[in-house]
């Protein structure tokens, strides 16, 4: 079966159509999928944030492989994460994941969601995972995904923050040829949080297009968003990310920032970072920039005998620690480890 | 749940707009008739006698203008009608070199603007547009005599036929979007500047546009060329008064920044709440040239407006200071381009907004690095301050860098003002009030410092300010 999915990861607010940032499309070939639409589930009022189009949801309704519905009962507080894993193979290449995290209210939890591949074949994943943190819960929910330099990712995540709850989200993206992930959370109470998180690699010619968005409608409603990456080879990343003050958000905060460490003079790096206000009594902040890492720092490191690629990979260590500090410790280590082994394999770094 | 207090805000009236919406009744001479053909094009090319590549140029626009589709983003344009709009209006009298010598209550529009004596103190150049026609233009002996030619766009085909050919719409062509076609195809007016290399012009020229006309449009264009090692300041103003139906102005300007020169462009926009304002404006800057972009836009119904920079020739620069006013009834889209094409080039933007009454303002950029522009630098920072919760403000930056040897940042803030600066300026002896009104003005300081508030009278009621409460 062909999928080609248009105007996915829609811009909030549309710009010049010359600058390709508005949306993205996906087009893939693969074998049919079982129709499994009989076994969704009902799931509760505010999951339903998701910014993806009719076609990305109604193919995962259809099509979903794995369903997962996780209720953290009500007080309930869990220490250790709570881990799924998927992975293609040669004999299933295609994973079409909907998965519902239900926090109940005064509940504590971490979720991982694992995307990887068994080999280098072709493989598709389509995502879905929508979420709810209901009053003074908290949510932590980590996705990694690390598929096959061949595969394509389409990946929706959606959820809402009830009053003094809070959502940590923090994604990342460091395989498939072409990625789609868009994150959409509303902070819906007063005093809500939400953190998202994005770690991105681009390497070779892979293509990400990242689309996070939180809408702030809570009062005293605090969100932000933070994202670091790294762009070698010939790479292309969008990143798009939306700070939204609804009116009535009264003494909300928000903030975006992003950092692109440029290791290539043929990536490309997009950034585009929306602010949307209609209410006054807010304070919103979004910062980006793009650059190498400081030749003073590279040139101290190899003054102390440090090869230039091991420097090169400290410092991005260092870059993206703002975000893996606050990953559990295994996932941490992983995650660094794969990044500093695209270091190692990309092809080039300068003209 | 804890209360939310309702905070007080700072209150900022309207701008003042008794002295431009003066309408004059009786100055018309000749119009068109409303709506858009080649016959009406053609027309407008004969009455100005001009060179037949110049009416083909105008007929190639229309066709481009009729093949291209409206734009499918930024504010709304329904209310415009072309069919209703009078592309054409020529006043009674022709231009003049002397303002005795225009018709009264058309000079006399300008005077209450403040131009005259404008020109009398403090310019090297004075271009009055009135409607469709420039009705004054003059420039100061001593600048012709160092070779520096001022003068309007007409008499420019003809006069300087090969220089305009040469450079007239190639650095905005009309492909580049439906509206600049339309000026291709109806474009009237506007100025004609060039300056010698080495040539440089201590005090500015003005260019002040009026459209009178219920229902027309003004397609001004406006040309400038800064040879090697030039220097120039061109200040542009507009303004129209108010009616009930709509009124249209896209303008063109195209500007050549030679290699070593620099050109400072101010404009203070003030069109009528009626006014659809989808101006375009260019700048090609050579090796170590450099662009200053000045803009006040306090009027208009909707605007869409984006001086943009191309920053061809290494070591070239360009920098934007803007500040935008939204009350109610408006939406101004307003902000900046720039293309890093070489080596070395830099580039700064300054912009800030402020929003009331349920006006929209909107701060679009692009920064684009090309791949052979390396040692690049690129710093934007925009602001924003709502006085109350109907308004809106966005901001929609895009950096697409595309060479890893870059220093590029973007930063921009929405907010009010924290109670602990108020708290420490009143620790300083300040009132409340003086501290709120220090802060507002301190806000709009870094671009009001630019704008030529000192060369046109209107330019000093533009803001005022009556402060209560908080600001947020």
């Amino acid at each position: 079966m062909q999928v080609l999915w248009k105007e996915l990861n829609r811009i909030p607010v549309r710009t010049w159509n010359w600058l390709e940032v508005n949306d993205t499309s996906l087009d893939v070939q693969m074998d049919t999928l079982a129709d499994t639409s009989s076994l969704q589930e009902a799931i509760s009022q505010g999951c339903d944030s998701l910014i993806t189009t009719e076609e990305v949801q109604d193919f995962i309704n259809r099509y979903a492989t794995h369903r997962h519905h996780v209720i953290i009962d009500a007080g309930q507080m869990y220490s250790e994460p709570e881990v799924f894993s998927f992975i293609t193979t040669a004999d299933k290449p295609a994973i079409v994941d909907d998965i519902v995290i239900e926090a109940r209210r005064g509940s504590v939890a971490t979720v991982v969601i694992r995307y990887e591949s068994d080999g280098a074949a072709e493989g598709f994943h389509a995502g879905r995972i929508r979420l709810l943190a209901e009053k003074d819960a908290k949510l932590d929910v980590v996705v990694y995904q690390n598929l096959s330099n061949t595969a394509k990712n389409v990946m929706t995540i959606g959820g809402t923050a009830d009053e003094d709850a809070t959502i940590n989200v923090t994604i990342a993206e460091l395989g498939a040829q072409k990625t789609v992930s868009g994150c959409n959370l509303i902070l819906a109470g007063e005093n809500s949080t939400v953190r998202m998180r994005a770690l991105y690699v681009g390497d070779g010619a892979r293509e990400l297009d990242m689309n996070y968005r939180t809408e702030l409608r809570g009062a005293n409603s605090d969100a932000e968003i933070l994202a670091r990456g790294v762009l070698m080879d010939t790479s292309k990343k969008v990143f798009r990310d939306t700070l939204d003050f609804v009116r009535g958000a009264s003494g909300a905060k928000g903030r975006e920032e992003e950092y692109a460490v440029l290791l290539s003079p043929y990536a490309r790096n997009v950034s585009v970072p929306l602010m949307l206000c209609t209410e006054d009594d807010v304070e919103g902040e979004h910062a980006s920039s793009a650059g190498r890492l400081d030749e003073n720092i590279l040139f101290y490191l190899q003054c102390r005998g440090i090869t230039e690629l091991d420097a090169k990979k400290i410092m991005v260590e260092g870059a993206f620690s703002a975000i893996t500090e606050e990953l559990p410790d295994t996932i941490r280590t992983e995650i660094m480890n794969d990044v500093k082994e695209k270091m190692q394999h990309a092809q080039i770094y300068s003209r | 749940m804890a209360e939310i207090k309702e905070k007080k805000r700072t209150e900022v009236a309207d701008i003042n707009r008794e002295l431009y919406d003066i309408r004059d009744t009786d100055t018309t001479e000749y119009q068109v008739e409303k709506g858009l053909s080649a016959s009406i094009i053609t027309e407008i090319s004969r009455g100005k006698d001009e060179p037949d590549w110049m009416l083909q140029s105008r007929l190639e626009a229309l066709d481009i203008y009729n093949k291209l589709p409206m734009p499918s983003w930024g504010p709304s344009l329904h209310e415009l009608n072309m069919d209703e709009i009078v592309t054409y209006v020529r006043p009674k009298g022709g231009m003049k070199q002397d303002w005795d010598d225009v018709p009264d209550d058309i000079k006399n529009t300008f005077v209450r603007l403040g131009i005259p004596e404008a020109e009398h103190e403090l310019l090297a150049g004075v271009g009055a547009q009135y409607d469709s026609e420039v009705v004054y233009h003059n420039v100061k002996e001593s600048m012709s005599k160092r070779g520096v030619i001022y003068t309007d766009m007409d008499t420019a085909v003809k006069e300087y036929e090969p220089l305009v050919r040469e450079h007239f719409m190639k650095l905005v062509p009309p492909t580049d979007h439906k509206f600049v076609a339309l000026h291709g195809a109806v474009w009237s007016g506007g100025s004609f500047v060039y300056v010698p290399e080495g040539v440089e012009v201590d005090i500015p020229l003005q260019s002040y546009f009026r459209l009178n006309a219920p229902g027309a449009g003004q397609f001004e264009h406006t040309l400038i060329i800064v040879e090697k090692g030039a220097k120039l300041h061109f200040i542009e103003g507009c303004s129209a008064p108010k009616y009930n139906v709509v009124n249209l102005h896209a303008g063109c300007v195209e500007l050549f920044v030679h290699e070593d020169a620099t050109l400072r462009y101010s404009t203070i926009e003030n069109w009528s709440k009626n006014m659809m304002n989808l101006n375009t404006k260019r700048a090609n800057v050579d090796k170590n040239g450099t662009i200053e972009w000045i803009s006040g836009t306090f009027g208009s119904h909707v605007t869409m407006l984006y001086p943009s920079s191309i920053l061809k020739g290494e070591g070239a620069k360009s920098a934007f200071t803007g500040i935008t006013f939204a009350s109610h009834g408006q939406h101004l889209d307003t902000g900046t381009r720039v293309v890093h094409a070489a080596p070395y080039t830099s580039s700064t933007v300054n912009s800030r907004s402020i929003t009331k009454d349920d006006g929209i303002a909107v701060y679009r950029s692009s920064i684009n690095i090309l791949p052979e522009a390396h040692d690049v630098k690129s710093a934007i920072n925009c602001e924003s301050l709502m006085l109350d919760k109907r308004s809106r403000s966005d901001t929609l930056p895009v950096m697409d860098i595309r060479n890893d040897e870059v220093d590029i940042g973007h930063e921009a803030r929405i907010g009010r003002i924290g109670d602990e600066v108020i708290f420490y300026l009143m620790t300083r002896g300040l009132s409340e009030d003086e501290a709120r009104g220090m802060i507002v003005r301190g806000f709009v300081e870094p671009i009001a410092k630019e704008l030529p508030l000192e060369y046109a009278v209107e330019m000093n009621n533009l803001i005022t300010l009556e402060l209560e409460g908080s600001i947020g």
